[in-house]
Formats: structure tokens, sequence, C-alpha cells
């Protein structure tokens, strides 16, 4: 799979309701595409396929939150 | 100015020892940041007569047989995202509310409080403790006391630079990528990234909700298991903390041997990689790992597993956890943040819900995979970084990813292991370069173990930079 074009990253973007400047954009792209291959790679680790991710839900919430 | 320890560890001896006031101690560090701080942009914001007031209580403390534990009395500066009640968190920041965390303590500030630590100040970072600094905007631009025109290192920029010139005796770190280490490396002190969970993080601005660590940054590794052992364990007000007592940071033991461990070293993945690898780097990094050799360790060659894809888990973690936090300020408020975080943050929204969890399921592989190699090794060595501090003014054209190419740190944030950094040498230009070992998770203690054995039979640790021996001399 190829990364998102230019166009689709915009609309990502725009969809989540940020609008970076040309120049940031500009950056913005650089990183995505430095990173998008990497991203793709992490689904091609046969390890993976059947791990459970590194996420916990717990169902009892925490009695005292910090600051409350 | 006068003379005092230049760690932790020995300056709480000599305060036990009736040799020394906390009161001096302080008024040393004040004193301090009145020459230095000008030039170094160490405090956001300093707490003067608070710590004056600490230190009294805590030489009242001292009178009246009363220990608190190696914090009391000792001057210590708190990063300035994590809630003080003494004044607002600003994160270097003009985005976050100054009623967050209002009139009230972090939980790790909490914990110096009780246990009689002298707070100086609230010191500089990174906005939100990412990406680089923003001269554009009405904060101070943190100096490394090695070299002025070069940054020392973030997100934990001030208390890097704060501990390598003496202004306080060891200080509050965050890491998320790399923002204990990094400022230590660049800056030549030590730095302790506990396990994740090891310490609470509630009441401390978020970056990457399950990469964030608190630790310490001081002179020496036995310094940063001191300061480990009065902030780590469990609080029921933070939902990352994890349930487990809290071991002797100290126990060492600390003989200054490492006979019966076994070292892996990693250079696979950190040696002939980096483009711009400073020429120093490797000669010193072999020459601290047959230091660990002499020490009695057994020292073996070993790869770090899914070095490159831990990597990227993180990264994208960190983009997709940190938009979160930070998504309806970009849309109301983008030209009050930094500008390198206007276009790293929005990164996080290119990439997919899918991309974020199947990050988390690859961070599991890592960490069985990881597991596998600690079966064979106590402890892994890998250089902290191949570059020294960069320049100002190649930071700010060169960017985050820039910064981030030379250093070698995210990859424990992946997993979650705890890693420490020491001094292990210096460059051609007088720049440090550190040695970076991890360990198990919950295996602080033996990283304090392995670090000041090397700490022991080297004084990388105790160099001052220049500029701050002139003035203790004057």
């Amino acid at each position: 799979m190829s990364a998102a074009s230019p166009a689709a990253i915009d609309a990502m973007l725009d969809a989540a309701g940020l609008a970076p400047s040309p120049a940031e954009r500009e950056q913005l792209l650089a990183m995505y595409e430095r990173f998008k291959p990497g991203v793709e790679a992490l689904y091609a680790l046969p390890e993976a396929r059947y791990e459970a991710p590194a996420l916990v839900f717990q169902a009892e919430p925490k009695l005292t939150a910090w600051g409350a | 100015m006068t003379e005092i320890p230049l760690t932790l560890t020995d300056a709480a001896a000599a305060l036990r020892a009736g040799e020394l006031t906390s009161a001096e101690l302080v008024e040393e560090s004040i004193a301090r940041a009145d020459a230095l701080d000008d030039q170094l942009g160490v405090y956001l914001v300093r707490f003067d007569d608070d710590a004056r007031a600490r230190a009294a209580q805590a030489d009242a403390d001292f009178a009246a047989g009363i220990d608190r534990g190696p914090l009391q009395g000792i001057p210590i500066g708190v990063k300035d995202i994590l809630a003080m009640a003494e004044g607002p968190t600003t994160a270097q920041s003009l985005i976050l509310d100054p009623a967050w965390g209002e009139g009230k303590d972090a939980i790790v500030v909490e914990r110096l409080k009780a246990a009689g630590a002298a707070i100086t100040g609230k010191l500089t970072t990174m906005e939100f403790a990412s990406a680089v600094p923003d001269p554009d905007k009405p904060f101070p631009l943190p100096r490394n006391p090695w070299d002025l025109d070069t940054w020392p290192g973030g997100s934990s920029s001030g208390t890097g630079a704060g501990v390598a010139a003496g202004l306080f005796l060891a200080g509050v770190g965050t890491d998320t990528g790399g923002s204990i280490r990094i400022p230590a490396i660049f800056c030549g002190v030590s730095g302790l990234m506990p396990t994740f969970g090891r310490v609470p993080n509630a009441g401390c601005v978020p970056l990457g909700y399950s990469l964030d660590h608190i630790g310490p940054l001081a002179r020496s590794a036995r310094d940063c298991g001191a300061f480990l052992g009065a902030i780590a364990g469990p609080d029921p007000r933070d939902p990352y903390a994890v349930d487990r007592g809290v071991d002797d940071y100290l126990a060492g033991p600390l003989d200054g041997s490492l006979a019966g461990l076994r070292v892996g070293v990693e250079r696979i993945n950190h040696l002939g990689v980096d483009p711009e690898e400073d020429p120093a780097v490797a000669a010193t990094f072999e020459a601290a790992v047959a230091r660990l050799g002499e020490l009695g360790a057994t020292v073996v060659e070993v790869t770090i597993p899914h070095y490159a894809e831990a990597l990227v888990a993180a990264m994208i973690t960190c983009v997709a956890e940190s938009l979160a936090y930070h998504r309806e300020d970009l849309r109301e408020r983008a030209h009050d943040y930094h500008r390198s975080n206007r276009s790293m943050y929005p990164l996080g929204a290119c990439f997919t819900g899918a991309d974020y969890v199947q990050a988390q399921r690859v961070r599991r592989v890592a960490q069985r995979s990881l597991a596998t190699v600690f079966a064979d090794v106590d402890l892994i060595a890998t250089p902290g970084a191949t570059r020294v501090s960069p320049t100002y003014e190649r930071m700010l054209t060169g960017g985050t990813m820039d910064v981030l190419a030379g250093v070698h740190t995210m990859y424990w944030d992946a997993v979650g292991n705890p890693a420490l950094v020491v001094p292990m040498g210096f460059n051609g230009d007088g720049l440090p370069l550190s040695l970076q070992l991890a360990a198990r998770p919950f295996e602080e203690a033996l990283l304090v173990r392995a670090g000041d054995a090397y700490q022991q039979a080297t004084d990388w640790h105790l160099r001052v930079p220049p500029l701050a021996a002139e003035v203790v001399a004057a």
C-alpha cells in the first residue's frame, strides 16, 4: 500500500478541523512520508498477527481523580 | 560563592554529619542562579523564599532528630509540566489554562515536599515537552552550560542544564521519547527513566499517555536511586501507576563490583547507522564497555529485537495521544503553539485508529521479544546518542526529526523498561557523551548498582562545565 496523497492528507486534516500554514503543511507531509512506510510495515510483522495490543481497559474506574 | 558537594548523596551525608546546613545549600543555589541563569535559561519561575523556608524546616528537623530521607534539605528543581501549588504551570506554552492544577501539587511534587526537599523553582522545557523551542515565544531558550551556542537537550532542558551547572543538586524530568535521558546526555549528568508506571504521572501535563515517565536527573546514578526512592510507588489517583512495592534503590550492593552480571552490548542498531555519528562515540563507548568488563561483568553481544518497528510504534502512539489532548486548542489557537508543534501534533490526524492499535500490538511483540534477550543478560548497554548537543542554529532549521535522528532513547519508552544514562566521556569539542544501560522492568536498583560501579571507576559524572566552575571559583 502506498502512502496517502497530499490531497488525502489535506482531507484528513480538514476532517479534523486542522489548518496548518503552507510551511507547516510541508513539514507535516515530510514527516508523514517518512513514517507511513514504517506504519505499513507494522501490519506486516508476523508476530503481531495474533497479538493483543498493549491496551488495558479496566471496568472499575479509579475512585479518586487527581485534582478533584 | 562557595564549594558545596557535587552530588546529592554527598550533600545528604554532609547535612547529617553537621558539616553543612540546608540553608547554606539553598543560599548557594540561589547565588548560582543569580550568577548564571540569565545565560542558561534554566528557570521559568523561582521560589527563593519558599526554598529558604523549606531549608529552615529541614535544618530544624535535623536538629530535632527527624530524618525524612536523602532528599531532606536538598535543593531540587521541578520541570514546569508538573503542577505545584506555589504557582501556575505553563508547560512553557501560551496554551495551557492557568487554572489547570492551580493550587495543587502533582503526586510527585507532594512526595518531594513530604521528603523534605527544598524546591527552588519550576524549570524550562520544550512546549508541552515536545518538538523544539520557538524563539518567537515569550519563554527562555535554555542553553547548554558546556557550550552556550548549543541546546541542553530536552524536553527536560532546564533540569539537565541546572544540574550540570550546579543550580540545584537534582531535578525532576519526564521522558516520552527520551526527555530525561537526552538532556542528561547532552549536559553530562546522569538520568534515570524508571519503568512505565513506577512513578505516578497524575498532576503532570501529558504528552503521550502510554509513554510518559517521570524520573530524576542528577550528578550520579546513586543520586538518581536516592531520588527515585522518594517518588516511586502506587497512588490510587493515577490510572497508570503500578500497584507494586518500592525497592530500596540504594541496596546495591554498591561495592563497585559487577561480578555475576551479564551485560549485552548492542552495536548493530546504534553504531555505524547515523550518517552524522560523532567520530568520538564508538571509541568512547567501547572504552565504557571495556570498563564494565573490568568491573567484573560478563560482556556479550546482543541484538535488540524489533528495534525499528518499536520506534515507529512509539512515534505513532505519541502523535495520536498528543493530538487527542491538543486537537481542540489547535483548531482554535494554532498560532499560540510553538512552530514545530504546529506541524507535529496534526500528524496524529494522518494515521488511523487501526494504525494506533497496530502500534500497540507491535509494542507488545517488542516487549515479548526483548524479554527473551533479558533471559540471557541482566543489562543492555548502548551509546545514549551518537551525536553531541546540536547548535541552536542547526536545531531551529533542522527540526524535531533531525534532533531525534542522533539519539537512541525512544525504544525504551516504547517497551517501558527502565533505562539509565551516565556520562562516559567527551567528544573532540569538549561536549559530553553518555552510556545508556537498560534493564528488565522494575529492576531500577540493578541500573543504579551498575551505574554506581561505573562511576566509582570513572569521574566523567563529576566534571563541571567551565562556565559554572568559574562562577564557583569567583
